[in-house]
């Protein structure tokens, strides 16, 4: 049996096309190697 | 081997290690590797319209390598065809500064962004969507429902909107409507798991309503059992051949055409009874309102009574006085326009009467923002019909008796439009730029400078 109040908590709002500016701002593009050489130099740092 | 870190653009050692980045080029390949695996994966997933399934492929692809310019660009047109019209952009805009040459994203941003109508109506759905979800926390599932009829109607691929309207029907136990909505979802998004959770649900619940058979699954049954009569005999099979040639042009015709036809059929149902419920829920509105101020009105019924009697100076404002009671009997007639016509005549200055002047603004107060609601009401709907003089009719009168509304600079900026459409264009500017020198937060600043350009007028 599906729980509408439950269910209805899962939908949020979508972003406005007036703040698709802020949006992409905020967007994180971090991808695997960056966070690889970030902990890479942590590990460095750490040793050093 | 490069002698150039890709990500980087330093030279690399001897072991093929870049020194800025500390990682090898053979690390770093591998990883792209994993990125293109994954970019190929979101592209055959797209290619069988599992959509849900090629967001996520694609969304890891570029977590392993944001420098995935295919991956990025088909994750927003993904985006844009789940009706996802932010999240499309954003990953256009982002693939475009990545690589600002040769990039197919800047197509699509054009695209996108010159057809400043079809951007409109993508907007207006989105805020749509998400007045839908203020209704529903107000409890008013009604006006949800009406309001995401329309954002399907604005953007028809607004798969959110769909889920969101099912799961509103589920509630409102119209269990048939539901799974067509849901049905229309995955014709969309074959792979949506919230549709198929509630398909599935629903299927469970009303198994004797549960008459929709998936066609691929129809189709495969009729070939299985052709593959079983070829085997009988070579004369068989000729005539095997037909009727599996007559069964699945008799499929095609019920499962494509009756679904769509039924499904149209359905949708003028729906608009039919969204209709009916508008109105009759806006015969309540109007019967509570009427019952309320009627009892304001007696009561200033008899304050005017008083009055009459009390000035021996009424004789002068005879005209006034007139004008107010005209406006009176109208308003308790349910003639809006009626009251506000004689209202709006009366010049409250020249009366010195404190009697009069409060009376004259409590009326005011009732009946002008009233009519000017009710007009800007049916001034939108008549011009989301594209009857623009109807619409330029009740949006005069709006925009007359009501200046600061929530509602006002959008009565303004579609009375423009409305005269922009019946080839008015001094009159379309002139509404444009009364919007930019009086309403300085409206959201529809943009849109009007955007169209006193397009009339040839200028911005100051």
């Amino acid at each position: 049996m599906i729980n509408f109040e439950e269910e209805i908590k899962k939908f949020k709002p979508c972003l406005e096309i007036e703040e698709a500016e802020e949006a992409i701002y905020s967007y994180e593009t971090k991808d695997i190697v960056d966070i690889l050489a970030e902990m890479i130099k942590e590990m460095n740092r750490n040793e050093e | 081997m490069l002698n150039q870190c890709p990500k980087c653009g330093q030279e690399l050692n001897e072991k093929s290690h870049c020194n800025s980045c500390n990682i090898t080029y053979r690390s770093f390949r591998l990883i792209k590797e994993v990125s293109k695996s994954l970019y190929n994966e979101g592209l055959q997933k797209s290619k069988v319209r599992d959509l849900s399934g090629a967001v996520e492929s694609l969304n890891r692809s570029i977590k392993y390598d944001k420098r995935n310019i295919d991956a990025r660009n088909l994750l927003g047109l993904v985006y844009f065809e789940l009706g996802e019209t932010v999240m499309a952009l954003r990953q256009w805009v982002v693939s475009q500064n990545i690589q600002p040459e040769l990039n197919v994203a800047s197509n699509y941003l054009k695209l996108v962004q010159d057809n400043q109508v079809n951007l409109d109506r993508l907007s207006t759905a989105i805020k749509k969507y998400n007045q839908a979800l203020v209704y529903i926390r107000q409890n008013s599932r009604d006006l949800a429902i009406i309001n995401l009829k329309k954002v399907i109607s604005l953007n028809p691929k607004f798969v959110k909107a769909y889920t969101l309207l099912a799961l509103l029907y589920v509630k409102e136990e119209e269990v048939s409507r539901a799974k067509n909505i849901l049905l229309k979802v995955l014709l969309i998004d074959k792979t949506n798991y919230v549709a198929h959770k509630y398909y599935e649900e629903l299927f469970d619940d009303h198994k004797e309503e549960a008459v929709i058979v998936e066609p691929q699954e129809e189709l495969n049954k009729n070939k299985k059992k052709l593959r079983r009569q070829i085997a009988i005999n070579q004369s068989v099979q000729q005539f095997a051949g037909l009727v599996f040639g007559v069964a699945i042009g008799a499929a095609l015709i019920f499962f494509l055409f009756m679904p769509s036809r039924v499904g149209q059929l359905n949708d003028e149902i729906d608009d039919y009874q969204s209709k009916l419920t508008e109105s009759v829920d806006r015969v309540d509105e109007l019967e509570s309102q009427q019952t309320e101020n009627e009892s304001k009105i007696r009561l200033l019924e008899v304050e005017l009574a008083e009055a009459v009697e009390k000035n021996t100076d009424l004789s002068e404002k005879d005209g006034q006085v007139q004008q107010l009671m005209m406006s009176m009997t109208n308003y308790l007639q349910g003639d809006l326009v009626g009251a506000a016509v004689p209202l709006s005549a009366i010049d409250i200055n020249e009366s010195a009467d404190g009697v009069l002047n409060n009376l004259y603004t409590q009326l005011a107060e009732i009946v002008f923002p009233e009519v000017a609601r009710t007009e800007y009401n049916a001034g939108y709907s008549a011009y989301n019909s594209a009857r623009y003089q109807e619409a330029i009719d009740h949006l005069e009168v709006s925009v007359r008796y009501e200046k600061n509304a929530s509602y006002s600079h959008y009565a303004v900026y579609y009375l423009g439009r409305s005269y922009q459409f019946l080839d008015r264009p001094q009159d379309a500017i002139e509404q444009f730029k009364y919007l930019l020198a009086n309403y300085p937060n409206s959201n529809t600043r943009g849109w009007a400078e955007n169209q006193i350009r397009i009339l040839g007028g200028t911005v100051d």
